[in-house]
């Protein structure tokens, strides 16, 4: 059988001052009607480009095609997608061949509503009246399960949740009924369980229309879940392609190999020995950080932002706590509240065994010296206009004034080599640096001051999975020779695994369970730590049968009216050192099929 | 929405106020008219008499109540050149500044908005390149050297257009150019920026995927949030665009309101001086409040709130 599409030793090149780089090399793919194939590869494979070339929208972004076909069947045609005209080309587009992008944020148009852009769809290819596609749309959005379809039509995408707009954008693609979807990393962007979500809506989609799916990412546990077949690329090139459970079993390239040992996988990593008692480097006793929302002219204060309710923990020397939970759970703010980059509303936090809670600005400085944190984005977090030299050694600067900048030199030095750099790198500026290399010398600059605790927000979030792997293994050797305490706060399930002695779990603004790693992730009692975990895409396709029972629902808000403050409930033990909220005062909640706190569910504009 | 315009209401009475009370101070600081009105030489005894006929022999707190009640009541006075009242004398003149102010604002919008797209669509070819070396010459060209060019070229040597009066339409010809000129430029060069920020979006790409035409996707995804940045800079080029009729009614002979408030600023005519300042600071608030307006019916994101 004639494959739907088949690219053929296609070549891509961008120019980068006068030169032609290549960013693809030579790459043959076919896929058959109704096929889910992957491309899989770290940053800069080429598997993005590989995409917007069979879009054919990649001369937009600069890149040249160089070589190659790209062999579309419709019907009983075969068109070269690479000889036909522009106005074809449209034709095809949003038609025969759809795709959905990584950023469901920015990828809908912010000032149109999205019933207009899901009509002009239909009315572009089907030449369907307004009244007739707007009805279309509806149906799709009920085929891509958004609650209130009818409603949604008339609203405005900043009005919906990441997951919800990816649900528009994949109805937006399905709508003229495609051949061939492509989905650039449909999910990078989500939450775990919403991640889950989509990836089960793809996957039913498919089945149900009969459509082929060309799946890129840089997840190998996302595309164990969706593909039959995967395809790992590598610099621009096709390294290994193979039948999904054959490639995750027996992976024959050393690249592959050490692709699919780097993904951090639940269950398979034993959880880092337990430490000796120690004596806790950080106490934080009922933390609560609310933010006003306000409205009206004279600013009348109307409710709050529930973002940290009443969270109490401590880390011991040579121990990592992690936080996880989804975005807006209230990790980060507990993580910023910590090193009073925020001021907490109420609670008490003991750092070293002094307490910081009502510390002025001033003496916050000397105390700021045991506690270092590391960002998400490496690319973001460094000044580009300081060398690594000034960017290691400026703490030195506040905190040690009296040093020279010999001494300082030689103190980077030393610190560079610690986190696995040279001596050569010191005179380098961040661009210099790869991602990895970046964050280890953010990791270097939390060190500089040999602080007992570092605070490490989504530390590896932004690194692709070998470097992950790297920046992860450095960071527990470093706790190991240096005796240093960690707040991991992640989302990632697997490296959490990998890198916490203790785990607590985030939800609306709570702790609802806290415990030993091994026993939070291994035997979850509370409903939410649960669904999390079930949530997590397992990299090997042979253990996908698992059902999806995952519901379509909305994370609640955490904003509230005022004087309507949450409940906590009590952390009862559940085993040796495992606390979960207790959930038998648990009112119903959609969420989660009835056991979670059942709040308000408000949006700001709502609840003013 | 209601709620917004009575905030926004509230909130302008205040500014009025203030520029109002601003004015009076300020004119008082710089002399007495007296000395301009009365031929010199004058009496002391007449200087008195006309001092205290005029009222500017009471206190100054006295004049300034005195002032605000007839201000309320809607008599704003006497303009002590013209002798007549300053509704009058501002009613000749405000209908003419104000058409040529709108036509004005209209080319602004129709020459700036689509060179800017243009320029910004074709930024790599040299027609773009074109388009920002006209646009930088109508900002480099003051407005008063281009009307004088103008009027060289056009009345003097063709004798296509009129150069002084606003008789006609074809009057308004060459003031409209002269003034736009420079706001063209302004808005080419915003609208450019805005346009070439908006291309790189993300939808832009989204929009491409669904097959639609190039011309598509820049008019209808591209277009309306290129706008919301060019709006801001419009309701800032409107502001500014009243000094720029000043010159440009002086040298076309345009009886319009800059040319009566340069003339009752020199003679420190506090009655029209004061009814102008009202007049310019009303059309700056109405603006702000039309460019907020906007902003709302733009950008669904921005919701009118009182605050």
């Amino acid at each position: 059988m004639t494959p739907l599409l088949a690219i053929d030793r296609l070549s891509v090149d961008f120019r980068s001052q006068g030169r032609p780089v290549s960013a693809v090399k030579n790459l043959s793919l076919s896929i058959q009607p109704g096929e889910a194939v992957a491309i899989v590869g770290e940053s800069g494979s080429g598997k993005s480009v590989t995409a917007l070339s069979v879009m054919r929208l990649i001369e937009r972004e600069g890149g040249i095609i160089s070589r190659g076909a790209i062999r579309l069947r419709e019907r009983n045609e075969v068109h070269d997608l690479l000889q036909l005209p522009e106005a074809q080309m449209r034709r095809i587009r949003g038609n025969v061949v759809s795709m959905i992008f990584q950023e469901p944020m920015t990828c809908l148009n912010p000032v149109m509503t999205i019933g207009q852009q899901l009509a002009e769809v239909l009315m572009l290819h089907e030449g369907l009246a307004r009244g007739a596609a707007y009805a279309a749309a509806q149906h799709m959005l009920d085929r891509v399960r958004l609650s209130d379809a009818a409603g949604r039509l008339k609203q405005y995408p900043h009005e919906l949740s990441g997951g919800m707009r990816q649900r528009v954008m994949i109805a937006m693609a399905l709508l003229c009924r495609p051949q061939l979807l492509i989905a650039d990393e449909p999910t990078t962007a989500l939450d775990v369980t919403v991640q889950a979500q989509i990836l089960g809506l793809i996957r039913e989609l498919q089945r149900e229309l009969g459509m082929a799916v060309l799946f890129i990412s840089h997840d190998l546990g996302v595309v164990a879940e969706v593909a039959e077949r995967v395809v790992v690329m590598r610099q621009g090139e096709s390294i290994e392609e193979n039948a999904s459970v054959e490639l995750y079993a027996r992976p024959q390239q050393k690249y592959t190999k050490a692709l699919i040992a780097a993904v951090p996988r639940l269950g398979a990593e034993r959880a880092p020995e337990t430490v000796p008692d120690q004596k806790p480097v950080l106490t934080v006793e009922g933390l609560v950080k609310r933010f006003p929302v306000r409205k009206g002219p004279l600013k009348k204060l109307v409710g709050h932002v529930h973002a940290v309710e009443n969270v109490s923990f401590e880390i011991r020397a040579g121990e990592t706590l992690a936080l996880v939970g989804e975005s807006g759970c209230g990790k980060s703010t507990t993580g910023r509240a910590l090193m009073k980059l925020i001021e907490p509303t109420s609670g008490s936090i003991t750092i070293a065994g002094q307490d910081v809670t009502h510390l002025p600005r001033s003496a916050m400085q000397t105390v700021r010296r045991n506690v270092q944190m590391i960002f998400q984005d490496p690319y973001a977090s460094l000044n580009p206009r300081l060398s690594a030299l000034d960017l290691v050694t400026e703490p030195l600067i506040i905190h040690e004034p009296q040093m020279t900048r010999e001494e300082r030199r030689a103190r980077a030095s030393a610190l560079l080599r610690q986190v696995g750099l040279d001596d050569e790198h010191l005179d380098r500026y961040p661009h210099q640096f790869s991602g990895g290399q970046r964050q280890r010398l953010c990791i270097a600059r939390a060190l500089c001051l040999k602080p007992q605790l570092i605070v490490a927000d989504e530390p590896v979030s932004a690194l692709d999975v070998s470097v992950q792997a790297q920046v992860l293994d450095l960071m527990r050797d470093l706790q190991r020779e240096l005796g240093l305490a960690y707040l991991f706060i992640s989302h990632d399930m697997g490296v959490v695994e990998r890198m916490s002695h203790r785990v607590a779990v985030m939800y609306l603004g709570q702790i609802v369970e806290i415990g030993p790693a091994g026993a939070v992730l291994g035997s979850p009692r509370h409903p939410y730590t649960r669904r999390l975990l079930a949530s997590v895409p397992i990299p090997d396709p042979s253990r996908r049968s698992r059902a999806i029972t995952l519901d379509d629902g909305e994370l609640p808000s955490p904003v509230r009216r005022l004087g309507d403050d949450p409940s906590t409930p009590p952390l009862v033990p559940v085993g040796p050192a495992h606390f979960v909220q207790n959930s038998s005062n648990f009112s119903a909640d959609p969420y989660t099929q009835g056991s979670l706190p059942q709040p308000a569910i408000l949006t700001v504009e709502q609840c003013c | 929405m209601v709620e917004f315009l009575v905030a926004r209401v509230l909130r302008v009475v205040v500014t009025l106020w203030a520029i109002i009370s601003l004015v009076f101070i300020a004119t008082r600081l710089t002399g007495n008219p007296i000395d301009f009105l009365m031929p010199e030489g004058l009496d002391a005894q007449s200087r008195q008499e006309m001092i205290a006929y005029w009222g500017l022999d009471r206190p100054t707190l006295e004049q300034y109540l005195l002032f605000w009640r007839s201000l309320m009541t809607g008599d704003f006075g006497l303009g002590l050149m013209e002798r007549r009242p300053v509704a009058a004398i501002f009613g000749e003149r405000l209908g003419q500044s104000a058409s040529l102010l709108l036509a004005t604002l209209a080319l602004t919008v129709a020459v700036g908005v689509p060179a800017g797209i243009a320029a910004a669509i074709w930024r790599r070819s040299i027609r773009g390149t074109a388009v920002l070396v006209v646009a930088f010459l109508g900002y480099a060209i003051p407005n008063f050297v281009l009307a004088i060019l103008l009027v060289l070229i056009f009345s003097l040597s063709l004798h296509w257009l009129p150069s002084a009066g606003s008789a006609s339409l074809t009057h308004y010809v060459m003031p409209t150019i002269a003034l736009s000129a420079y706001f063209v430029a302004g808005l080419t060069r915003y609208t450019r920026d805005a346009m070439l920020d908006v291309l790189s979006q993300d939808y832009m790409r989204t929009a491409r995927a669904k097959g639609l035409s190039e011309a598509a996707v820049v008019l209808r995804h591209g277009l309306r949030n290129a706008l919301i940045p060019v709006v801001t800079v419009l309701g800032l080029q409107i502001t500014t665009l009243v000094s720029g009729a000043v010159v440009i009614e002086t040298v076309f002979a345009w009886h319009g309101v800059g040319d009566l408030l340069v003339g009752a600023t020199l003679r420190r005519d506090y009655p029209v001086l004061q009814f102008g300042v009202l007049v310019v600071a009303g059309a700056v608030v109405v603006v702000n409040i039309a460019v907020d307006l906007a902003y709302a019916a733009i950008d669904p994101r921005v919701r009118l709130a009182g605050a």
